[in-house]
């Protein structure tokens, strides 16, 4: 099959697994719902339905960006892990006690705190990633082990150092208002985060296509065998893949620590890694499609908030329709009649272009 | 220091060790028979959660614990037999195929819940019923062994009587070597006229009964009462236990007992003066420990018979 030919194929596929996905969910929202009908209006519709919920798409879309764009370059080098949901918690940690414990001016404040979110989300990659890039350790369970340690870690750092006795429940002390990433739309909580994420989205498909070490982690997900043969630094491959997906993931979290939160207040994962895994999957692991999936998952994410909230459809179905999802775009060959018909039509075809020739 | 040992000498500590690791044992078969086929099987742990609360919610519907624990294991074998068409039939990665059984449980199974008891969190609305305790005969009147190993679960010596089954399963079936043997060179098993994906169908499905029977055990024996992801990475944790055993059951059994200490470790830690966040690393740090270890053995031992037969070839 020719690449055109072959990205419509990849296209398609998504396509129906979402249609599937959609359908299931209308099926339990069926059987369950007393009124079906509108359950599935608010579903629909309610996202679109009010500004604000308009601005909590956008809102939810901008972890997602983050996490989708880590899991996508560790998936291109066919590294399954977890440690974006880690890092995305401990680099929003990190953040909050650079800013808590120095009195920085602002502009530096913000810019310093974002990064060193970024920098130690990098640093929780390395266990995992060293263990896997040198002795072949199972970098998933590796990483889901390490990321219930970066929990506790951040709850007693949280409990111990930047807790604030003073707020009626478990969190640190107030975020200074003036290095917080502010709103840029009326009445909502889109914040200038956003533009951080689409700028990290052209860097990371800038870095995939256009460098020579996003080539070799693209080409070790390919083929490592042939990879090694051929010159490339397995070992740091994998080792550096997964430390750029933790330091995107970290930057995620301190950005959506600053966009929208007033104190640091999370005692265990926000779940946004796994979320990213989901995006990447519906992006195909093109980092340019990532705020397109990430769309995606933000719309039925409020989708079956609002419909929880008007109806008797608790919002878990989210994690249903994304788990059909990923099951589904994974399985790739329950397509494989249609993509059997493209490969002979596309054989065809070039067969036609060489007798015109000849 | 001596408070410490005087915690962990104790027949009662070695009792919660022996509880503790049940379920990581029964996962941990699951993990064995799965990866000697040759797929790594990341969806034991939502495998466990449906299974623990089609137990729970099948034992409060019939009133019969039995029905339930029964209800809980096809659970398990079901999930894993759709799974197992992902993985084997559409050629789905099994890492993501996993990660989505296990979204579709975590979310399902609250979603469930919710819809049976208005909760989500627990199932304490429901009337569900716990697998008996059991003293055994002659072996609760010796001291300290009868204090440890009598007055455990049903399900706790099934764990370890189906052990044994497994090991002779493995190495002494027809079935049991062919699972080995698909894991280990699936080609030339092809080529001998077996069939691979139906091999694999078995292996699996075994995964998901070993899989339903640890997440019955957690909510009809380990706690009464399902509760909104109570198996808090157990699933994974064997997955670890069998690489640490080398992929035998009796050594995966060993590996669980070691999680096992370490998880009841840190439940009776909790009285010293390091800071308990700390404590409840312990169990993960251990996992992590045990998977390097087997990597690098792994690694060093392979690089031997390299060597070797590089030698030979000289």
């Amino acid at each position: 099959m020719n690449k055109k030919r072959e990205a419509l194929f990849q296209f398609l596929s998504v396509l129906i697994a979402i249609a599937v996905a959609l359908l299931v969910t209308f099926a339990i929202i069926l059987c369950v719902s007393d009124e079906p009908v509108e359950a599935l209006k608010t579903f629909i519709t309610g996202p679109l339905s009010t500004k604000r919920r308009i601005g909590n798409v956008i809102e939810g879309m901008i972890p997602l960006i983050f996490t989708g764009l880590a899991a996508c370059v560790m998936f291109q080098a066919k590294q399954f892990s977890l440690i974006g949901d880690g890092a995305f918690l401990v680099g929003a940690l990190a953040t909050a006690v650079l800013l808590l414990k120095f009195q920085l001016p602002a502009v530096p404040a913000l810019f310093l705190g974002i990064l060193i979110g970024g920098a130690v989300g990098g640093i929780c990659a390395v266990i995992p990633g060293f263990l896997k890039a040198k002795w072949n350790a199972n970098e998933f369970v590796v990483s889901m082990m390490f990321n219930s340690i970066l929990e506790y870690f951040t709850v007693f750092i949280l409990l111990n150092y930047i807790r604030d006795p003073g707020s009626g429940f478990v969190a640190s002390y107030l975020i200074p208002e003036n290095v917080k990433l502010p709103s840029f739309i009326a009445k909502t909580n889109v914040h200038t985060g956003l533009f951080i994420a689409l700028f990290m989205v052209v860097l990371t498909t800038l870095f995939m296509y256009k460098t020579k070490w996003g080539y070799s982690i693209r080409m070790v997900g390919k083929n490592p065998r042939f990879s090694r043969y051929s010159g490339i630094n397995t070992f740091a491959v994998v080792f550096s893949c997964q430390i750029i997906g933790g330091f995107i993931a970290g930057l995620g979290g301190s950005v959506e620590l600053l966009g929208m939160y007033d104190r640091f207040q999370w005692q265990s994962t926000p779940g946004y890694g796994f979320d990213g895994m989901t995006v990447a999957i519906l992006a195909a692991n093109n980092p340019a499609l990532v705020p397109v999936g990430a769309l995606f998952l933000a719309y039925i994410r409020v989708g079956t908030d609002v419909m929880a909230r008007a109806t008797s459809v608790p919002n878990e179905s989210v994690s249903i329709i994304q788990g059909i999802i990923m099951l589904l775009i994974t399985a790739s060959a329950f397509l494989s009649k249609t993509k059997h018909k493209m490969v002979i039509r596309s054989v065809r075809d070039e067969q036609k272009k060489i007798k015109e020739v000849a | 220091m001596q408070q410490l040992f005087g915690i962990i000498f104790t027949t009662s500590f070695a009792y919660s060790i022996l509880r503790v690791s049940t379920p990581l044992i029964l996962a941990g078969m699951a993990a064995v028979v799965s990866e000697r086929a040759g797929v790594a099987n990341i969806a034991i742990e939502g495998m466990m959660l449906i299974s623990a609360l089609t137990g729970v919610v099948i034992s409060a519907a019939t009133q019969n614990c039995f029905v339930g624990v029964l209800a809980g294991v096809a659970g398990g074998m079901v999930v894993s037999l759709i799974l197992a068409y992902f993985i084997l039939q559409l050629k789905a990665n099994n890492i993501m195929c996993g990660l989505a059984v296990n979204a579709i449980a975590k979310g399902g199974t609250v979603f469930v819940l919710y819809l049976l008891t208005g909760s989500k969190g627990a199932s304490t609305a429901l009337n569900s019923l716990t697998v008996p305790k059991v003293d055994i005969p002659l072996l609760k009147d010796i001291p300290v062994l009868g204090e440890i190993f009598s007055g455990q679960s049903i399900l706790t010596y099934t764990a370890i009587l189906l052990v044994a089954v497994m090991h002779v399963f493995i190495f002494r079936t027809r079935t049991g070597i062919r699972i080995s043997a698909v894991g280990e060179n699936e080609k030339a098993v092809g080529s001998v006229g077996v069939s691979v994906i139906k091999t694999r169908y078995t292996a699996l499905i075994i995964s998901g009964f070993f899989s339903g029977l640890a997440g019955v055990f957690l909510s009809m024996s380990y706690m009464s009462g399902f509760t909104a992801n109570m198996t808090s990475g157990r699933g994974f944790i064997a997955l670890a236990a069998n690489s640490m055993g080398q992929n035998t059951p009796w050594g995966t059994l060993l590996a669980a007992l070691v999680f096992g200490a370490a998880d009841s470790a840190a439940n009776y830690l909790q009285v010293l003066a390091v800071p308990a966040q700390f404590i409840q690393m312990i169990p993960y740090a251990t996992t992590i420990l045990g998977i390097t270890l087997y990597s690098v053995f792994k690694v060093r031992k392979e690089k031997k018979i390299k060597m070797k037969m590089l030698g030979m070839q000289q």
